[in-house]
């Protein structure tokens, strides 16, 4: 059996869902973070296996994937200096616990 | 199926080779520290096992692997196991980039500078898992400082790699050594002043990335006991040896090939690979290579054993405050550099081989 | 089977098997180093695909980077030693009601899909040279890019040239707003400090 597009689609979802329930299931705020590289992570190995498979995207797919990459590097320190912030007032990065915008 | 098997066992030599050259040059090292320091000291330094004591790092080693392997009850064991091995892994990875030859380098590809950048980048990794795991204070202090200085460092010693890389207009590290063949004067250090204040900066920042002393504040053992490898004992220690020495011969086979001509010995006019033939060629090619990252490691050495250790603040203060903007301030000039031989003079000093960013764009126009 | 079929396999396998473990793991820094190994495989996998440019990205940007920064920040917050956090039973459960289904709604749409255009037998070694460097003319705005690596017309489709310059610019101005706003972050918290 060769290796085609849908083996890595298959593969890129259960990155996607693994990160989905890293979100979901954390309650450490930098755990939350992890989740969502992962998801991004998912997204860009589809873009790259959309760019092999079909080569009128080859250009267009490794563009995005950078794209994707430098974006979660932005999310990740911005995400992170959040995060200290948050320690920093709330001694804790227990995300169940960061109700103060409830009213 | 048998080209497989091939693609396997090409892979493999290559690795085994390296792996054991790391492991013995680790050995090498180990005894000519220990002689530059006693040296350095006025002592005599290791002398009874062998001649010279050539064989005292075997001695050591076979004490070590005797050694009781001590895990902490209140470490981590997972990842204090898996800390020494991403660190040997870390400095392993880019010896298969490094060319030791005009196509002696496990892999060759366009993109080697860059792919170098990237592994040599995992290394920390180890260093602050094994501080993390052992769940030590001191060596928790000593993780936090090591991460911290290796990504400020990061910086820099990026910033001098691309600034190599504008001047050579390629991103393959062999061919960056090839247009350095030739006299000395070619190599790119002497190519304009911005690449030589880089090289220092380069050579500086690998210092640190070593955590080599005056930039051991990982390790340093007046303050942290020993840092992050306090914990370890036997031949897990060994590993983050054999890594710290290794990635001292990586990071000087990288100033080698980007500022030193690489594997180009500098006082033959042409490469010896013309005239005697790949195999014999690639011989003294070789030999020059690793001759000129053992004076490398050496100046590292002479270095630790005569500069006092800098605080912590001193080496944040060091790193970005004065080697960033040196190396801003250098990047824009070989780019003016580079362009200014490309567009005011051309024709000129035609023999440098050089051809530069634009020359790459007009090649690919034709 | 062959050779990039078998390192295919291996990488899903470790890529999948770490995804899993990082969601899995209660301990933060054991998901952090389960987490580099997903993305170490995601980047043997743009290796596999012949794409080293981004293959080198990944691990520069991504384990270089993103992951020390993540391990950092948990040194930072830790409250004693290797603090854990579990989640309740229930609202495991619940997660993996909705994980599960989701997986198996992606996979059989995947399944169900023709994949037209999409040809099965792409993985043949091409050089990696043109492929950096038109990726590179891509970014500096250059069509040009299509002229070193001209891509295949396919029938019933505009072939477009791609300039991807503007997004270049966006990549950077970003990066600088980005930095702008952590360091802004940091710096907050120092002001906070010293007036309480």
């Amino acid at each position: 059996m060769t290796i085609t597009l849908v083996h890595y689609l298959v593969l890129a979802a259960i990155l996607f869902v693994a990160g989905l329930v890293c979100l979901l299931v954390k309650r450490n705020a930098i755990g939350v973070l992890i989740g969502v590289e992962l998801m991004l992570n998912a997204g860009g190995l589809n873009l790259a296996a959309f760019a092999r498979f079909n080569r009128s995207f080859e250009l267009d797919g490794q563009v995005f994937t950078i794209f994707v990459i430098v974006l979660a590097a932005a999310e990740a320190a911005i995400a992170l200096a959040i995060v200290l912030n948050y320690y920093n007032n709330a001694t804790s990065i227990d995300i169940e616990k960061a109700q103060e915008l409830q009213g | 199926m048998p080209a497989g098997v091939l693609l396997i066992w090409g892979a493999l030599v290559p690795a085994v080779v390296l792996a054991s050259f790391v492991a013995v040059s680790a050995l090498f090292f180990i005894w000519l520290e220990r002689k530059v320091s006693a040296r350095i000291h006025d002592r005599l330094g290791p002398t009874r096992v062998g001649k010279f004591g050539w064989l005292q790092t075997i001695a050591d080693g076979i004490k070590l692997i005797s050694k009781e392997d001590f895990i902490p009850p209140q470490a981590d064991h997972l990842l204090f196991r898996f800390g020494p091995y991403l660190a040997f892994l870390g400095a392993f990875l880019p010896f298969m980039i490094l060319p030791f030859g005009a196509g002696v380098a496990a892999l060759e590809t366009s993109l080697s500078a860059f792919l170098m950048l990237a592994v040599m980048s995992l290394e920390v990794f180890g260093v602050i898992l094994a501080g993390y795991a052992s769940g030590n204070k001191w060596s928790l202090f000593g993780g936090i400082r090591e991460s911290a200085q290796m990504v400020s460092y990061e910086v820099p010693r990026t910033l001098c790699v691309v600034m190599v890389l504008m001047a050579a207009g390629t991103m393959n590290l062999a061919d960056i050594a090839r247009q350095q063949s030739g006299f000395f004067w070619n190599w790119l250090i002497f190519r304009d002043p911005f690449l030589f204040i880089g090289f220092w900066v380069f050579f500086t920042c690998g210092v640190a990335g070593c955590k080599r002393a005056p930039f051991d504040l990982a390790e340093a053992e007046s303050e942290l006991v020993a840092g992050y490898h306090t914990e370890y004992s036997g031949l897990r220690w060994s590993f983050f040896f054999m890594a710290e020495y290794g990635s001292m011969f990586v990071i000087s086979g990288l100033a080698c090939v980007l500022f030193l001509g690489g594997w180009q010995t500098g006082f033959l006019p042409s490469d010896p690979t013309y005239w005697l033939g790949h195999i014999a060629g690639n011989f003294v090619n070789v030999i020059a290579f690793i001759l000129k990252c053992w004076t490398l490691v050496f100046v590292m050495m002479w270095v630790r054993w005569t500069l006092p250790r800098l605080r912590i603040d001193q080496v944040m203060a060091t790193c970005l405050k004065y080697l960033v903007p040196i190396c801003c301030v250098c990047l824009i000039g070989t780019a003016l550099w580079t362009l200014a031989w490309n567009t005011l003079l051309p024709g000129w000093f035609t023999w440098r081989a050089n051809p530069g960013l634009p020359a790459l764009v007009q090649q690919e126009s034709k | 089977m062959s050779l990039p079929d078998f390192i295919f396999w291996c990488l899903a396998l470790l890529t999948a098997g770490s995804a899993i473990a990082t969601a899995v793991s209660t301990q933060i820094v054991r998901s952090a180093v389960w987490l580099m190994f997903t993305l170490a495989g995601v980047a043997g996998l743009y290796f596999l695909l012949g794409f080293e440019f981004l293959g080198a990205t990944q691990l520069l940007i991504y384990v270089g980077g993103i992951l020390i920064l993540v391990i950092f920040a948990v040194m930072l917050t830790a409250q004693g030693s290797f603090s854990q956090m579990p989640a309740s039973r229930g609202h495991w459960l619940v997660v993996i009601v909705i994980g599960g289904g989701l997986l198996a709604v992606i996979t059989s749409t995947l399944l169900s899909t023709s994949w037209e255009g999409f040809s099965a037998s792409p993985l043949t070694k091409q050089t990696d040279t043109s492929n950096s460097d038109g990726l590179a003319l891509t970014f500096l705005g250059s069509s040009q890019g299509e002229a070193a690596h001209p891509l295949p017309a396919v029938p019933g489709q505009i072939k477009h040239i791609v300039h991807s310059l503007f997004v270049f610019e966006i990549i950077s101005v970003h990066l600088l707003v980005v930095l702008i706003g952590a360091a802004y972050l940091a710096r907050a918290r120092r002001a906070r400090r010293e007036a309480a």
